[in-house]
């Protein structure tokens, strides 16, 4: 949200229901339209500003939002999508008036794969080499985040041989504030792989942009975790 | 009356994203101009740069979940671009299998659940009950079918993707997983069925049609310029050059898809977030084009798949070519959804389909390359350029709705005009300048890699004030 009509709404929507579910990553935690919180309106519209001094459109704020920054929100459901069984067995269990079941672990533990500790050198990229169907991803040297995100989804991204990245946001052990992601991705990286986690920091913290779902605006760790689906 | 009014519509409805129009009233009370706007923005073009190309993919996918495949397929192509790969033969079935699950997945949509509504129940029927559920109410095998086709992609995008939106299989170089011949036969078996329903909504669709034509005819027919990927005159969503074509109907420029950025120009206005592309060589206005399914059955003049290609000729007799109508987008839509039902069934029909040999290795290169595929809207095309270390430093997408953003704003202006006069608005305005915004189907989503906006009709006086707010339904 960053504009004073999506706050209107989203304070309407809040008015006139009983239940509010947020749906999506964008809407719970900030998800990749968050990345647009990198750079000012202005540097968004690059060379284009007139629309800034244009009296049709709404003003837009310097910052993206999640909804829950503005409303108090019921359920939230991440994922980028969400997968369709989450959302089915979501609404159920709320129209029958139930708590949803909560997915509070982390993707490793619906992922079949064998975490063994490897001999590497170096980190690889999705499409430098071929994935060994049965080892873990990052036993492989692929920067996958499955020891971060929250299960739920049944890891349909590692099973298809492609990196988890992170779209159901953090799960639940990662929500208190003392907890580092950053650190906490260096050390299983490094335990797996055997890269030294000097040589790991170097790479990963070069790059925002592999926690791009784990943006947090002002989430509020303490008083959600236990509405998350 | 003697103030200029404006009248504007927030939110319109049942189409991707939101969007808003504004009809300026001149001082007698006609329309003089007419805008339809995106009111948000991203920033996509922005934050991404300084992104590593191998996470590009999947991100850019994310610009729109409902045409994310479209994105992927145009991303990975130009990244290939770049690197200079050519990808196996089984690859490149694999991928136009995505999109014409793309297209199956995307044109169901819009036909059964966001303009069926429209030609379906009178003008003057009871707004509350002209929506999809309404007619599942009154006709549920409709319903199901229209399910039934939409799994039937969603089965494609899940099994070949890995993922029903957002599919992660695609890779600069491929495909990470082949397709095994267990998949494939029971992907077959349903696109027999979906060819059973393409044909069945085409029959509804025309009978529809037939009804309201008189009617549908005055809904904004505005001359402009097509664009479309073509073989050589034959439809080709994947991999065709492109094709220009006036609004007389003769052929202006053919080049291939690395040429694009050349002969299209980006032009942008205050009053909205999303830019207007037009055509370089003709200038502003005399470029305006329009892209999508009406533009890509001007510029063909054959569909490689047989009961498709009957539609096509019938459709060519029936309104003649190039044709301008816009609702005509509605019609045109089912014969690219047939010919998507029809093409998924012959890819899956082949049986070295599911050779295994979809990957080749990328040699990670810097340089520019662009990625043209023709996505449910129109032409895609997305232009990025790396360093040589692979990391994105700069990106340019036209996209769909962009290229038909002028053309939508004329043809609201046109039909704008039939429902006022002198300052009277004769009901049905709302409706009817909704159809022509969702025979678009636009995608202001994508236009703007905006994350939301809104639609309403307000009557403002030159003042400002308002006098009177129509809300759609």
């Amino acid at each position: 949200m960053r504009t004073k009509d999506d706050e209107t709404l989203i304070r309407e929507v809040r008015a006139k229901s009983r239940i509010l579910v947020a749906l999506g990553i964008c809407a719970t935690h900030g998800g990749i339209t968050s990345l647009g919180n990198i750079g000012s309106a202005k540097q968004l519209l690059e060379k284009e500003h007139s629309m800034l001094e244009s009296t049709r459109l709404p003003e837009l704020e310097d910052l993206m939002y999640p909804i829950c920054n503005f409303v108090d929100v019921d359920y939230y459901i991440p994922g980028c999508p969400p997968m369709p069984f989450l959302i089915v067995h979501s609404l159920k269990s709320i129209v029958s008036g139930k708590t949803p079941i909560r997915h509070q672990s982390v993707v490793c533990t619906e992922c079949h794969r064998k975490i063994v500790p490897a001999k590497l050198e170096r980190l690889y990229g999705i499409y430098e080499k071929e994935s060994d169907p049965v080892l873990c991803l990052v036993s492989q040297g692929f920067v996958c985040l499955g020891s971060l995100t929250r299960e739920g989804c049944g890891a349909p991204c590692p099973r298809a041989g492609f990196t988890c990245f992170g779209c159901r946001g953090p799960a639940d052990s990662l929500l208190y504030r003392s907890r580092d992601m950053y650190a906490f991705l260096v050390k299983v990286i490094s335990a797996r792989t055997s890269i030294p986690e000097e040589e790991l920091k170097k790479e990963l913290y070069r790059n925002p942009f592999i926690f791009h779902t784990f943006i947090f605006s002002r989430f509020e760790r303490f008083k959600a975790r236990e509405r998350i689906i | 009356m003697s103030s200029k009014r404006e009248i504007t519509i927030s939110p319109t409805t049942r189409i991707e994203g939101h969007g808003k129009v504004t009809i300026v009233l001149d001082e007698s009370g006609n329309v003089s101009e007419a805008y339809f706007y995106a009111t948000e923005i991203r920033g996509f073009d922005y934050f991404l740069r300084g992104m590593e190309a191998d996470r590009l993919p999947f991100i850019i996918s994310r610009i729109c979940g409902v045409c994310s495949t479209a994105h992927v397929l145009a991303s990975v192509k130009a990244i290939e671009a770049i690197c200079e790969t050519e990808i196996t033969e089984t690859a490149r079935k694999l991928r136009e299998l995505l999109l014409m699950g793309q297209m199956i997945s995307n044109h169901s949509l819009v036909f059964f659940f966001l303009t069926l509504p429209d030609f379906w129940f009178s003008s003057d029927e009871d707004p509350s009950k002209r929506n999809a559920f309404q007619i599942m109410r009154e006709r549920p095998d409709v319903g199901r079918k229209a399910i039934a086709l939409r799994s039937f992609a969603a089965h494609i995008l899940d099994v070949i993707g890995k993922r029903e939106v957002h599919v992660v299989s695609v890779i600069p170089g491929g495909l990470i997983n082949p397709l095994k011949e267990k998949e494939r036969e029971a992907l077959l078996r349903e696109a027999e069925s979906a060819c059973a329903i393409a044909k069945e909504a085409l029959e509804l669709g025309k009978e529809l049609f037939e009804k309201n034509w008189p009617d549908f005819k005055k809904a904004g027919d505005y001359k402009t310029n097509y664009m479309a990927s073509t073989r050589e005159g034959t439809l080709e969503l994947y991999d065709g050059t492109i094709r220009i074509m006036n609004p007389e109907g003769q052929t202006l420029s053919d080049f291939p898809p690395e040429d694009y950025m050349e002969h299209l120009e980006e032009k942008s206005y205050e009053w909205t977030y999303a830019k207007f592309a037009y055509l370089k060589t003709l200038g502003w206005p005399n470029g305006i084009v329009q892209v999508g399914p009406t533009a890509r059955v001007n510029v063909n003049t054959r569909v490689p798949t047989e009961r498709a290609n009957k539609e096509l000729t019938e459709f060519k007799k029936k309104f003649g070519s190039p044709t301008h109508a816009t609702l005509l987008f509605d019609y045109a839509r089912l014969i690219d959804l047939m010919y998507a039902c029809e093409r998924a069934k012959e890819l899956l029909a082949d049986e070295g389909i599911t050779r295994t040999d979809t990957r080749v290795k990328v040699d990670p290169k810097g340089g520019r390359g662009i990625g043209v595929v023709e996505a449910p809207r129109g032409t895609l095309a997305h232009e990025y350029v790396l360093t040589d270390n692979g990391i994105l430093s700069n990106m340019k997408l036209i996209i769909p709705t962009q290229v038909n953003n002028e053309a939508i704003n004329l043809n609201v202006k046109d039909a704008a005009s039939e429902f006022i006069h002198d300052g009277e608005v004769k009901p049905g305005l709302l409706n009817r300048i909704e159809m022509v915004i969702r025979a678009y189907d636009p995608c202001i989503k994508c236009a703007t890699r905006q994350a939301n906006q809104n639609l309403r009709v307000e009557i403002r006086d030159n003042n400002g004030k308002l006098l009177k707010i129509l809300e759609a339904i």
